[in-house]
């Protein structure tokens, strides 16, 4: 099914739950769409799989409650990758148990060795250099770059302004480059703050 | 490596690849389908509810009296006096009370 057509399933099992208060519709709008949100909010909170499925259950109840502010503007799984994001972000605010982006110091010390230079280990080493990225860009790269969104729901999903992601993008990528000649020639490298 | 199309393609593809997979149900839809609360009704429908609730509400605790009869009087005269000022203060109030209730129990 293409994404226009996955679009208009969603958007009659939205409808399905606000007239008719249909919770089966429900369930279906949750069972489509549980698998990328946890794995969204694993890759926000490195890897932490407890934690991000907690604040995936906290999403889909806010979903719950709050379906009739969905305007349909955007996809709904737009919407609601926007809402587990904002999830992400007020729980790492209220805990410090939540993972924070590394501070420069910290990306310095995350140099990252060369290995093989397989598969396994290149993406491996990939992930740990994504890490290093500012924030913004780490952000944008997630969305953008790594689960396949356009500029425009990067930016609904972040708050950040479409200039910001078009920016966050390029220089996201081109770090990425830089870190893949790296790899590629054998150096020990990090991603350049 | 320079700045070349295949490294380009080769980034990518991996960074495509990289691990945004959906994960399994594993029981997680289950145990949010069992988290979830009774669905609010809209806030209109609720204040018109009580609204029309204190409403009624009034007119059946009026009814019979001479309040009642004194502020129909008037109002087919097309005057509002003290009689009509007290029967709508007391729908006002119980529609007050009313619509309290509603969204405390919402």
């Amino acid at each position: 099914m293409d994404h226009d057509a996955e679009a208009r399933v969603d958007l009659a099992l939205v409808k399905r739950v606000l007239l008719q208060d249909d919770r089966r519709a429900f369930e279906q709008l949750l069972r489509r769409h549980q698998g990328l949100v946890r794995a969204q909010l694993r890759r926000l909170c490195d890897g932490d799989a407890a934690l991000a499925d907690d604040l995936a259950q906290e999403a889909f109840l806010l979903v719950w409650r709050k379906l009739s502010s969905f305007r349909g503007d955007s996809r709904f799984s737009t919407w609601l990758f926007r809402v587990s994001h904002n999830c992400f972000l007020q729980a790492r605010r209220r805990s410090a148990t939540v993972p924070v982006q590394a501070s420069p110091a910290d990306e310095a010390s995350q140099m990252l060795q060369v290995d093989s230079g397989d598969s396994p280990g290149l993406q491996v080493d990939l992930q740990r250099a994504l890490q290093c990225l500012p924030e913004g860009e780490r952000l944008v790269m997630l969305y953008h770059a790594q689960m396949g969104m356009s500029h425009e729901e990067t930016a609904q999903i972040t708050g950040f302004p479409l200039g910001t992601v078009k920016t966050h993008a390029l220089r996201g990528k081109a770090r990425m480059r830089a870190w893949l000649d790296a790899y590629q020639s054998g150096r020990t490298t990090g991603v350049d703050p | 490596m320079s700045d070349t199309p295949e490294r380009d393609e080769l980034l990518e593809r991996l960074l495509l690849g990289s691990g945004v997979e959906p994960i399994a149900n594993e029981a997680f839809s289950e145990r949010v389908m069992s988290m979830l609360p009774a669905r609010r009704r809209p806030t209109r429908v609720v204040l018109g509810a009580a609204v029309g609730g204190g409403a009624l509400a009034a007119a059946w605790q009026l009814s019979g009296t001479e309040l009642l009869h004194t502020a129909a009087r008037e109002l087919q005269k097309g005057e509002i006096g003290i009689a009509g000022v007290a029967v709508i203060a007391t729908m006002l109030t119980l529609g007050a009370v009313l619509t309290g209730w509603a969204l405390t129990e919402r």
